[in-house]
């Protein structure tokens, strides 16, 4: 099933690789020279820009991984599941960044490194929630029932990111409320983005989507090599 | 009263140099796993090679000890 996978060429893997770069260089201009410094915070505000970027390749990793775990339930292809298991990787990677950064940011900010605001608090748990997937895959030795579990926690896993999406518009939290439920009650208020600051946010979502996709093509080809490998081994094993 | 913006540039620093970090950690393993598999595909690709020529190797003296010469081949 893994051989009738496509793999973006090396071309396409370069041509991406370069675009991922010369994205964020831009983007480092348009963050440091271009967008205002912001008045109570200061400079640390900065880390705005790259900590939402990552918290939304978060988001989308894991969504990748929710559909691409249901079209494996569907149809069986593997192909489905080394998709599912190396978008899971790389929004891990992005959240353990945004949950760090977020605490620095926090520290100048808040005066604390943590709180455990509800935010934070279902950040965390959807962190831990995507790092169980790993154990649970590790747990399972049945290549075929590994892959069914996986599939069905990183669907049922998805709830952790909604849940985290959701929680400065349902309940009272330090974390801004910038889009989805800013003028709810619960949350501080409306928190506009200053018209200075929009091009290097918006500038900054893109890029971290193209990284994404970047990392995303790298790593279905890892996972592919690692398959390749399992069935040389077998083959070679076999009387 | 207008209040002074804060000196808040090393958490700024921190926070982008975890950034790097983490993206370059994640990158160079990238690089090593692929690394390590394609080396894995070569040694299993020679191993297989060098059995497939062992079995030709052990099946020749087979072939020749099963030999009977042909009452025609005595002539």
């Amino acid at each position: 099933m893994v051989e009738e996978m496509k793999l973006a060429s090396p071309r396409t893997l370069r041509i991406l690789g370069g675009l991922s770069a010369v994205m964020v260089v831009i983007a480092l201009v348009l963050v440091f020279l271009v967008a205002p410094q912001e008045r109570t915070m200061g400079e640390v505000q900065r880390i705005f820009y790259f900590h939402v970027g990552a918290a939304w390749i978060g988001a989308l990793a894991f969504l990748v991984a929710l559909v691409t775990g249901t079209l494996y339930l569907r149809s069986g292809k593997t192909q489905y599941d080394l998709i599912s298991l190396s978008s899971v990787e790389i929004g891990l990677v992005f959240i353990t960044m945004v949950l760090i950064t977020g605490s620095i940011w926090a520290r100048p900010a808040w005066n604390t490194w943590w709180v455990w605001t509800p935010r934070l608090t279902t950040a965390t748990i959807m962190w831990l929630v995507y790092l169980a997937y790993f154990m649970l895959r590790g747990a399972v030795e049945d290549p075929n029932r590994r892959r069914r579990y996986a599939a069905v926690y990183s669907i049922v896993g998805f709830a952790s990111v909604i849940l985290t999406f959701i929680s400065t518009s349902i309940l009272a939290d330090t974390h801004p409320a910038l889009f989805f439920g800013a003028n709810s009650p619960q949350t501080k208020g409306d928190a506009p983005l200053a018209p200075g600051m929009r091009p290097a946010f918006f500038f900054s979502l893109l890029t971290f989507t193209v990284l994404y996709i970047t990392f995303l093509l790298y790593r279905v080809r890892l996972e592919v090599l690692r398959e390749h490998v399992e069935a040389l081994k077998a083959r070679f094993l076999t009387p | 009263m207008p209040t002074e913006t804060p000196n808040t540039l090393a958490y700024l620093v921190a926070g982008y140099i975890v950034f790097w970090l983490i993206t370059f950690l994640f990158v160079i393993s990238l690089v090593a796993r692929t690394r390590n598999l394609e080396k894995d595909i070569q040694v299993l690709r020679t191993l297989m090679e060098e059995q497939k020529e062992q079995s030709e190797d052990s099946r020749k003296p087979q072939e020749q000890a099963s030999y009977r010469p042909l009452p025609s081949d005595r002539r």
